[in-house]
């Protein structure tokens, strides 16, 4: 389990690290997986927050659609 | 000759102010910088370069320069009165050294505000310093920052880490849509989208699901007729994890 530590905002603000990635954490794994894609692209039409697993069940993923509140 | 000189008086002293708003208006926000032609940027840096030199010149008056403004002033709006070249000749390296240290100093200025701003999200609290790459909020996510988008307070752009897309696309006679993760797109000069890239769409055509098994899968914007965009904040709770933070 390596959880990278956050940087600090000095570190971001010397280095420029602004930029948002558009994939990055856990949903790297699930971009570049068929069976993980596609069990979301089913998923969140029907629920908002659910759970997916990985083709060999070893891994799963909680996936939760960011809805703002109005 | 005349002409040219002035121009190049004129371009000497704008540069500090160019360069300071290339330094400012530099990766993911470039395109508010790359859209403009040099006469633009030159019209747009005049009162930067005025407020980047009065700075300048306190400071090297204040260290015990002293600046020649009767030779400044006819070098810029009438060349032919002057008859003696000799103070700038003489002077030619501590000229050269004004313009360096105070292009310099205005452009890591410049590529420190420009991080502040991002990092404290004061771009997306304030419609002064908001950048015109729209896409950009919109694609990354961080539109749920913005007050007009999102009143929410509960979530934010940090929660996102992927982004779905249903792109509704003309094919032949018919329409399609491809639903997929949004990897990356790509803007042209106009800071219009000129194509997206998806991995693993699933095509919805006539009823039907198709998986499209492609690593990357690119679609012109000229194709699309409109997106929809779901952002989704994703955890690995079981299993081996290469979790890191979303930056």
């Amino acid at each position: 389990m390596g959880t990278k530590k956050e940087k600090s905002t000095l570190h971001k603000i010397i280095f420029g690290e602004t930029r948002t990635r558009q994939v990055s954490g856990s949903s790297k794994r699930i971009v570049s997986d068929k069976f993980l894609s596609k069990q979301v692209y089913t998923k969140v039409d029907k629920n908002g927050e659910f759970t997916i697993k990985s083709k060999d069940g070893k891994s799963s993923y909680s996936v939760r659609q960011l809805r703002p509140s109005r | 000759m005349n002409i040219a000189i002035v121009s190049l008086a004129i371009f000497l002293i704008v540069s500090p102010a160019i360069i300071a708003r290339r330094t400012y208006f530099t990766k993911e926000l470039s395109k508010s910088f790359t859209n403009k032609n040099t006469l633009q940027e030159i019209f747009s840096g005049i009162f930067l370069a005025g407020v980047l030199h009065a700075i300048w010149i306190t400071f090297v008056e204040l260290i015990g320069y002293k600046i020649d403004f009767d030779i400044l002033f006819k070098l810029l709006f009438d060349p032919r009165s002057i008859t003696d070249y000799s103070n700038i000749t003489d002077n030619i390296y501590k000229i050269i050294l004004y313009f360096i240290s105070l292009t310099t100093v205005s452009a890591l200025i410049s590529y420190l505000f420009r991080n502040l701003v991002r990092v404290k999200k004061w771009d997306r609290k304030t419609n002064f310093l908001r950048y015109d790459n729209n896409w950009y909020y919109l694609f990354s996510g961080e539109v749920l920052d913005i007050k007009k988008y999102s009143d929410d307070d509960e979530i934010s752009s940090d929660d996102v880490n992927h982004r779905l897309v249903d792109v509704l696309a003309k094919s032949n006679d018919s329409e399609v849509i491809y639903r997929g993760n949004l990897i990356d797109y790509q803007l042209d000069k106009n800071n219009s989208v000129e194509y997206i890239v998806l991995s693993y769409p699933m095509k919805k055509q006539n009823g039907e699901n198709k998986i499209i098994t492609s690593n990357y899968f690119v679609i012109p914007y000229s194709e699309i007729l409109n997106i929809n965009i779901k952002y989704l904040s994703t955890t690995q709770t079981e299993g081996d994890s290469d979790t890191d933070t979303a930056e």
